[in-house]
């Protein structure tokens, strides 16, 4: 078909290439991300300061996505934060330490979607998917117009747009952060791209 | 004139960012962790999956009650329909009583059918009526 559909396939298969932007999470390596576990879990204070500053940013856009409410996703970093900090030892057994804590931080937030039974959105001018970038690529697009077209978006796919594009995430982590199979993260992804596109084409 | 433009998969969110944290979000949630830090083990009570995933003697629990429930499923079914075929004597009593209790209550609702054909006392008939019609408009009549 096209690039993209060839993209998602080699990636689907390989779980290699992270295409999206680049984000100060994504670029520490495993064994960094290890390292910060093994402070965390001696209880470092100053390893926490580290984390946060590290992926306290995606994590709180993941939520705000999740969730569709800024005081709501300030909650949840603030809980994630606290229940690592709870897991003590138990963070030296982790695997995969990034999509560990997304996936910890979408059950909170899962658990406060089923608090409030139903998905709590801001107003539109209020609420904030995304801001715009510095980069001169793809200008024509602002943030304003993506974001209409993102609350157009089934959660699930929008989810899977944001952790792809702006956490980095292979599918298969993907997959594990939302607790579905990989195949099924790479569909959602997919054709949450395809309906992104189908919004954002412009008629003059 | 109209022109439909394709965007690229890059270009459709390249150049945007996601939102910041609120400033104020730091010094709240490193002040959570280290109340968390300060508690003692024994009063932090982490969440049952996080408990099963982390200590082998509680997955060893959680795995011996899921297969003690598998075969119980289909040993338990399995031992009652290898029996000889006659009825157990006390489920046979237990749904005679329950037919009982049937007649019973056939019996009580005739009886309330015919309570309700009795004529009523002078000055009851309004609530003869209000039974009857279920309504109110004839209290007044």
């Amino acid at each position: 078909m096209d690039a993209l559909s060839n993209a998602l396939t080699r990636d689907t298969f390989a779980d290699t290439d992270n295409g999206g932007s680049t984000t100060s999470s994504e670029d520490y390596s495993r064994a960094q991300w290890k390292g910060l576990f093994r402070e965390l879990a001696a209880g470092d204070a100053r390893a926490f300061e580290r984390l946060y500053d590290r992926i306290a940013k995606p994590l709180f856009g993941f939520a705000v996505w999740r969730l569709g409410s800024r005081e709501d996703a300030a909650d949840v970093v603030h809980d994630t934060f606290v229940r690592i900090a709870e897991q003590g030892e138990g963070l030296l057994r982790v695997r995969n330490p990034r999509s560990w804590i997304f996936s910890v931080a979408g059950r909170i937030a899962l658990d406060r979607l089923r608090k409030q039974k139903r998905w709590r959105v801001e107003p539109l001018d209020e609420l904030q998917l995304l801001t715009d970038g510095g980069t001169e690529l793809g200008r024509e697009i602002d943030a304003g117009k993506a974001q209409v077209a993102l609350l157009e978006l089934p959660r699930a796919q929008r989810e899977a747009v944001f952790l792809r594009h702006f956490g980095g995430f292979t599918f298969s982590e993907i997959g594990s952060v939302l607790g579905v199979p990989m195949f099924t993260a790479a569909s959602r992804y997919r054709l949450g791209i395809r309906k992104l596109r189908r919004l954002l084409e412009v008629s003059k | 004139m109209t022109t439909r433009r394709k965007y690229d998969e890059r270009e459709l969110l390249g150049a945007l960012d996601t939102p910041q944290p609120p400033p104020k979000l730091k010094r709240r949630t490193l002040a959570g962790v280290s109340d968390a830090l300060a508690r003692k083990p024994q009063q932090i009570s982490p969440d049952p999956w996080a408990r099963i995933w982390f200590d082998w003697r509680w997955r060893l629990a959680w795995a011996s009650a899921v297969i003690v429930l598998v075969v119980a499923h289909s040993v338990v079914p399995a031992l009652q329909s290898s029996g000889d075929g006659a009825p157990d004597p006390q489920l046979v009593a237990s749904s005679l009583s329950v037919s009982e209790v049937l007649t019973e209550i056939g019996e009580y609702s005739a009886t309330r059918g015919a309570v309700m054909t009795v004529p009523v006392l002078h000055g009851a008939g309004q609530f003869r009526y209000l039974f009857m019609n279920d309504s109110d408009l004839n209290l007044f009549e």
